[in-house]
């Protein structure tokens, strides 16, 4: 009976010292392993690095935010997207209409409708005309609207594409379909892109940072900043806005630096030592992120601490520290990218302006929505031109899809406020910065705003730019996953050079 | 009925041209054999002879019936048909020479050689009109045909300028150096592949072998251009998948050249194409950002060395020579450690020093950097006025 | 889990970590009759269930003996880091906090 119980007791301690590393292990050393050995360490290792034994590590392996040079000579170093969650109205910002007010509140024309699914209009609804006044600024002479007092003086430093168009008309499909190039999960997002191919600069900090504004993350979750099947070590780092930037930065009271140090290294030789068994690339992505945390400790606080910025900075950007706002993290990306960080993505929350309350109204809640980034997204353009990053850095402006000329009308019923749907046909996107051709508009809708007409331009075009202005042949840019060769522009995309400098 | 024998006999000829070449080298081989009794071999020899002269004869006759039926040039077969009467004429001669003595004479040796010279030459010449003359030089590694000064002129396809791109011909200047570059080397008056030549309008006109290769205004129903849409393993995909391919806008402008009326004249902005089009022709004289610089890449161990000092350092793009050099992860560079740099003076083009302890005593070294072309000194010490000189 | 420098820095720094790390170590520094050596084998197989290896459990003694030495010299930081302890004890908890922090303790099967 006792004799029993102590062998149970030995095959269950044996069965729970088990895990799936050490059966595949086993796979690989026992049981014929040479045939299997190339299935399963089929996972990328790393382009040197062979399944056991002798692993030979190049510098990136060791280091995969190692800098890299560019394929070729990109004019931009670093990017800073800023990303207005929900999705904007071109048409009370950038694409002027003033033959759409003739047609305020009469019935849309059948054309229109036909053959197209809208995310909440139903039925024939009403055109709803511009709610903005327009002028034109700038030697460009872009229109831009009073909603945009102060982003108007820099009319001259931006591009615009005004016939953006995408496929997707729900927010978190749309999302992803911008900031990974598809509308499923499971792509890298534009930032990991760029950070696994061109590494960053600076040791002490992430190379891809995500701040967010507005009360909330994005409808599509972490994963438009995630690195789908690159190795997670690209994945974008969100940074608190509000508080402390990143929490635990600071080390448990009486421990120095100097034993922490002692710490990491412990726990990365322990590790260094699984992943010469295992040759799992996430342990050498786990190694990274300690010595990357223990270099962040020093960086960090210094670099997210806007409180010591000189008052015109502030003025500028109207910065209040202390609270989450756009404005805060405009000036943040400013000084990240000022330390080298390759990739800096703002997402601002609340721009889904359906019509259904006073925040969601075109004329009041887009207002207000629209002051409180007009300011800093200024600031941020003519902060980083002051300082001569303007021309290394790739600034880009967006939604992830446009909203209709017609007024929503959700189940049939006049909406409360006026409020326009999701629209995928058309809305305006705008670049500016490093290899961007300043003061240029790139498309042109129809009369309505419905649709464009002439040089549209698609999310993989889009892509496929931004790529090649960070030094990327967008075909040739590839990621090896389950068999075949991935880019982040799929089989699609074409250049815009009629915006690039 | 029987009017095929005489195109078939002429495709016969690259099998029939083998039979003298063998036989014939056969019989000089045999010449030049150490033979212990004398000359035992003379039979074989005269045999060898009469046969090869036979075979030449037949081959010959093939070829001329090619000649006649394939469509080749007199200027580009004249040599070679030269060359294959000379050999069916020297085969007899040698035989009726061996035939006519018991010993080997050194005169017919020297002879017997000649003949396979001159085979040897005809045949060369032969190969060239089937493969093209770059057959065996193709191969070659680039630096060895330059040697050879055979280096092909590329085709570039078409050169189009800002300034007057639209009223380039489009036939002349656009679409003929699109063919040039894509199916030139296959189709051209020396080399007709499917009997079709595409090296000019009065050619491409005239069609190959399935007819005409375009309808004017109907590019779907023009194999000159329908037959690039095919998917690359469909066997009348042009050109041949393993080639290259032409691109999306070169295939779109011939489609564009087609559907406006396949005309010889007429400019780019008659036919309605836009800038776009041809954005990618337009040869822009842009001014390189960085200099050009002949320095090969830095080597890796070097590159190690700077970061290991702490340096961030990287080429400027891939495959160049010149750095990009930042002091972002060592903010306690100061003068001194300007040494760090000595070695790749020459080479650096992007020097980012903001934020060190660098104070005006650097300013002087940074005029020795021949290739500098971005520098960034925010927040350090130097002051302005040192920078008078500079 | 993640794999993220936050990630590492919540494992490491977090007071709900670093309790769990010195409370874990008294269990097993008493039960170990406060031999180095056989405390680390036993913290090891009480977070991960399976004997620690030769390798391993030098660098973590390294470890427990680099952070002995400094409680040692510096008693202040050893009751800021672990108030009530000895150096032997603050070094443990040290140590289980760099075992929690161990890849397969992260993402055990």
């Amino acid at each position: 009976m006792s004799l029993d119980k102590l062998l149970n007791e030995l095959v269950s301690q044996k069965l729970q010292t088990q895990t799936r590393r050490h059966f595949l292990l086993d796979c690989v050393s026992k049981m014929g392993g040479l045939a299997l050995a190339p299935l399963l360490f089929g996972c990328e290792l790393g382009k040197n690095g062979t399944a056991n034994g002798g692993l030979n590590l190049s510098d990136r392996d060791l280091n995969p935010l190692s800098p890299q040079p560019a394929p070729f000579l990109g004019k931009a170093k670093s990017i800073i997207y800023l990303h207005m969650a929900g999705a904007p109205s071109q048409l009370e910002l950038f694409d002027f209409k003033p033959e759409l007010a003739k047609y305020h509140d009469q019935d849309c024309p059948a054309s229109l409708l036909e053959g197209r699914k809208f995310a909440f209009i139903r039925g024939v609804p009403k055109m709803l005309g511009p709610q903005a006044k327009f002028s034109q600024h700038g030697e460009s002479g872009a229109w831009i609207s009073d909603y945009l007092p102060h982003f108007s003086k820099v009319a001259d430093e931006v591009a615009f594409l005004k016939a953006m168009h995408t496929d997707q008309f729900n927010h978190g499909p749309a999302q992803l379909f911008m900031q990974t190039g598809s509308p499923r999960l499971g792509r890298p997002s534009l930032g990991s892109w760029v950070t696994y191919g061109l590494g960053t600069e600076n040791q002490n900090l992430p190379g891809f940072v995500v701040l967010t504004s507005g009360g909330k993350t994005p409808d599509a979750g972490k994963s438009i900043w995630g690195s789908g099947f690159l190795p997670s070590v690209y994945q974008g780092v969100q940074c608190r806005s509000k508080g402390d930037p990143v929490l635990y930065l600071e080390d448990p009271h009486g421990m120095s630096r100097e034993l922490k140090k002692h710490v990491v290294s412990a726990i990365n030789q322990s590790n260094q030592e699984d992943f010469q068994n295992f040759g799992d690339p996430e342990i050498l992505a786990r190694i990274n992120q300690y010595e990357m945390a223990y270099r962040m400790q020093i960086e960090v606080p210094e670099v997210m601490n806007i409180n010591d910025e000189p008052a015109h900075i502030h003025e500028l950007y109207g910065t209040q520290p202390g609270e989450e706002s756009f404005a805060n993290n405009c000036l943040l990306a400013r000084k990240l990218v000022e330390k080298g960080v390759r990739v800096v993505q703002l997402y601002d929350w609340g721009w889904d302006t359906h019509g259904t309350d006073h925040d969601g109204s075109i004329d009041m809640g887009l207002r207000n929505k629209c002051r409180s980034i007009d300011r800093p997204m200024t600031a941020l353009l003519l902060d980083l031109k002051q300082r001569g990053l303007l021309e290394e850095t790739l600034v880009v402006w967006g939604g992830e899809f446009g909203r209709t000329p017609m007024q929503e009308n959700r189940e049939g019923k006049k909406m409360g406020f006026m409020g326009r749907d999701h629209h995928v046909d058309a809305f305006t996107m705008w670049m500016a910065g490093g290899g961007v051709k300043k003061g240029t508009s790139y498309g042109i809708t129809d009369d309505f705003g419905f649709a464009g007409l002439e040089e549209r331009t698609s999310v993989h075009d889009l892509h496929a730019t931004i790529l090649h202005l960070m030094g990327f042949n967008h075909e040739q840019f590839t990621y090896q996953f389950q068999g075949r060769p991935f880019r982040l522009t799929d089989v699609h995309g074409e250049l815009i050079t009629k915006i690039m400098a | 009925m029987t009017e095929f024998l005489l195109p078939l006999m002429g495709r016969m000829h690259p099998v029939l041209v083998h039979l003298p070449i063998g036989i014939l080298i056969f019989g000089i081989l045999l010449c030049f054999f150490p033979q212990k009794a004398k000359n035992a071999l003379l039979p074989s020899i005269r045999l060898a002879f009469l046969i090869g002269g036979i075979a030449a004869l037949l081959a010959g006759g093939s070829g001329f019936l090619q000649y006649q039926w394939e469509g080749f040039a007199w200027e580009d077969v004249q040599l070679h048909l030269v060359g294959g009467v000379v050999t069916a004429v020297g085969s007899f001669w040698v035989y009726v020479l061996v035939k006519n003595v018991e010993i080997l004479s050194v005169k017919i040796r020297v002879l017997a050689l000649a003949l396979g010279l001159i085979l040897g030459i005809t045949g060369h010449w032969g190969g060239n009109l089937t493969h093209g003359e770059g057959y065996f030089t193709e191969v070659l590694p680039a630096d060895l045909q330059s040697l050879f000064g055979i280096a092909a002129q590329p085709e570039l396809g078409p050169q189009l300028t800002e300034e007057t791109w639209e009223n380039a011909q489009l036939y002349a200047e656009v679409i003929q150096p699109i063919l040039n570059k894509n199916c030139k080397s296959c189709h051209n008056p020396r080399n007709r592949k499917g009997d079709l030549d595409l090296s000019s309008l009065a050619a491409l006109r005239k069609g190959g072998e399935d007819g005409q290769v375009f309808t004017a205004g109907d590019a779907a129903h023009s194999a000159l251009f329908a037959r690039l849409l095919l998917p690359k393993d469909d066997e009348k995909h042009m050109p041949p998948a393993e080639k290259n391919q032409p691109s999306k806008e070169e295939i779109a402008l011939l489609e564009r050249w087609i559907q406006s009326g396949a005309k010889e004249s007429g400019t780019l902005a008659a036919a309605g194409i836009s800038k776009n089009q041809v954005e990618r022709f337009i040869i822009k004289n842009e001014i390189p950002f960085y200099p050009t610089s002949a320095l090969a890449p830095i080597a890796a161990d070097s590159l190690a060395g700077l970061k290991q000092a702490g340096l961030f350092a990287e080429a400027v793009e891939a495959g160049s020579g010149l750095l990009k050099v930042s002091c972002i992860n060592l903010p306690s560079f100061q003068d001194s450690d300007w040494k760090l740099l000595e070695s790749v003076k020459s080479r650096i083009a992007y020097l980012d020093l903001s934020e060190t302890q660098v104070t005006d005593a650097v300013v002087g070294q940074l005029s020795a950097l021949p290739n500098l072309t971005v520098l960034k000194l925010n927040s350090t010490g130097i002051a302005g006025n040192s920078l008078n000189n500079f | 889990m993640t794999n993220t420098p936050l990630q590492a820095l919540v494992t490491l720094n977090d007071p709900v970590y670093l309790d769990a790390a010195k409370a874990l170590s008294q269990k097993v520094w008493a039960k170990s009759g406060k031999n180095p050596d056989v405390a680390i084998q036993e913290l090891y197989r009480q977070l991960l269930l399976m004997p620690i290896s030769e390798a391993k459990k030098k660098s973590m003694i390294e470890l427990f003996a680099t952070a002995k030495t400094e409680f040692d010299r510096d008693p202040k930081a050893r009751d800021e880091f672990f108030p009530g302890s000895d150096a032997s004890l603050a070094a443990l908890a040290v140590t289980a906090n760099a075992m929690m922090n161990l890849d397969e303790y992260l993402t055990k099967p």
